[in-house]
C-alpha cells in the first residue's frame, strides 16, 4: 500500500515536473506565448519624474469622482485609481470623424484579441492584443510614438484590457501619458450607439 | 476502466489545447478567479503556462496507459479544485446580480469560451467521477505498461 502511494505520489510529481519543462520551452517558442516576469494587470501609472499622475497637482488636471462633466466636448475625466485619462464616447466619436486617420495624428488603438479584432473593430484601429505585445508592438510602437492622441480601447463593461495595454504603454515602453485616453465604454457601447465597425484587418 | 480512462484522456485532452495555443486568454482567466497574488507576476504567469500542459501530458498519460494511476490521481484533485473555484466565483456572480444561478455563464478557462456553469459544474462532476475511477482501478487493459510486462524474457529484456 505505501510502495503504491509512493510510486502515484512520484508519477505526479514527475508529470508536473515534465510539464514545466516542456511548458517553459513551448511557451518560449510559441509566438503567442507570455512573457513570465512580465505583469500584465498593473494598473498604476507613474510617469518618468516619479511624479504619479494620479496626483492632480503634477498633472494638471482636477481629478474628479463625478461621472462626465456637463460639457460633452470636453468630457475626459482622470481616474483617480489607475492614474489614465478616460474618453467618453463624444470625444471618441469626434475625434474619429475630425481627423483623418491617415494624418496619423490620432490613433485608435484595440486591446482585444485576433478574433474579436477580426469580427469588428473602430475603423482604422491598430491591433494590439495586449498578451501578444511582442508580436504586435514592434509596428505599432513608431506610429504611436509620433500620435498626438491615443485612444485605446477593448470591448467595454468589465473589460480592462485597455486600461492594462494603457498602463503598459506607459511603464513598459516609454510613451508618454498625456496623449493616450482609454475609452472604457468599447466596441459594446460603440455598437450600442449605432456606430460603424470594420471587419477583417486594417491594410 | 478502459473507456473511463480512454473518455477522461479525450476529453481533457481538448481543453488543453486551446490553452497551450493562446496561453495569453488562459492567463485573463486565470486571473479572473482572484485566487493566486498578481505580484510577484511569475507566480500567475507560470500557472498560466504550465497548468495546460499538465493537462495535455496527463490525457497522454491516460490515453497510452503508462503512469495512469499517478496521471488519474492529478487530474482527481485538479478537477475538484477546479469545480470548487468555479462555484465561489458562480455564487459571487448570483449573490452581485439578478441572474437565475443557472442563467450565469463565462469563460471558466476550461478551453471551451463561455459555458453555462451549471452544465459546466454537472460535467465536472461526471469528470471526477470518470478520473477517481481510473485512479483507483486494477485494469492494464490495453496499456503501455501491461506490454511493456509482456516483453519476451528471450528478447533479452530485463524482466525484473
Amino acid at each position: 500500500m505505501k510502495k503504491k502511494l509512493g510510486r502515484t505520489c512520484a508519477e505526479m510529481l514527475g508529470l508536473c515536473a515534465a510539464a514545466v519543462v516542456v511548458g517553459l520551452v513551448a511557451n518560449t517558442l510559441n509566438a503567442n506565448g507570455i512573457s513570465i516576469g512580465k505583469n500584465y494587470f498593473s494598473l498604476r501609472v507613474v510617469p518618468s519624474g516619479g511624479t504619479s499622475a494620479a496626483d492632480p497637482e503634477s498633472s494638471g488636471r482636477t481629478g474628479s469622482e463625478s461621472p462626465w462633466p456637463e460639457d460633452p466636448e470636453n468630457c475626459i475625466r482622470l481616474d483617480e485609481e489607475t492614474g489614465l485619462q478616460m474618453a467618453c464616447f463624444q470625444f471618441v466619436a469626434d475625434q474619429l470623424d475630425l481627423l483623418p486617420y491617415s494624418d496619423g495624428f490620432v490613433v485608435f488603438v484595440d486591446a482585444r484579441d485576433d478574433e474579436s479584432y477580426a469580427e469588428g473593430h473602430l475603423p482604422g484601429a491598430l491591433h494590439v492584443d495586449h498578451y501578444k505585445q511582442g508580436r504586435y508592438l514592434p509596428d505599432a510602437l513608431p506610429l504611436l510614438q509620433e500620435a498626438g492622441v491615443i485612444i485605446v480601447y477593448c470591448s467595454g463593461g468589465d473589460c480592462e484590457d485597455s486600461k492594462f495595454l494603457a498602463t503598459s504603454l506607459v511603464m513598459d515602453h516609454g510613451l508618454p501619458l498625456e496623449p493616450i485616453y482609454v475609452y472604457a465604454g468599447g466596441v459594446e457601447e460603440w455598437k450600442a450607439k449605432g456606430k460603424p465597425l470594420r471587419e477583417g484587418v486594417e491594410p | 476502466m478502459l473507456l473511463a480512462r480512454l473518455l477522461l484522456g479525450v476529453v481533457m485532452l481538448t481543453y488543453a489545447v486551446p490553452k497551450i495555443a493562446e496561453p495569453g486568454l488562459f492567463l485573463k482567466e486565470v486571473r479572473n478567479y482572484h485566487i493566486l497574488p498578481e505580484e510577484p507576476p511569475q507566480l500567475v504567469n507560470l500557472v498560466a503556462v504550465v497548468l495546460p500542459w499538465i493537462e495535455l501530458l496527463g490525457s497522454l498519460a491516460l490515453i497510452l496507459g503508462v503512469i495512469r494511476r499517478g496521471a488519474a490521481t492529478l487530474f482527481t484533485g485538479l478537477l475538484i479544485a477546479f469545480t470548487v473555484a468555479i462555484v465561489i466565483r458562480t455564487m459571487g456572480i448570483y449573490s452581485a446580480g439578478d441572474l437565475a444561478l443557472c442563467d450565469i455563464k463565462f469563460d471558466c478557462g476550461c478551453g471551451k469560451g463561455e459555458v453555462y456553469i451549471c452544465k459546466k459544474v454537472l460535467t465536472n462532476a461526471g469528470l471526477i467521477l470518470l478520473a477517481a475511477y481510473a485512479m483507483i482501478s486494477r485494469s492494464t487493459r490495453l496499456t503501455l505498461e501491461s506490454l511493456w510486462a509482456k516483453r519476451p524474457a528471450a528478447a533479452g529484456f530485463p524482466t525484473s
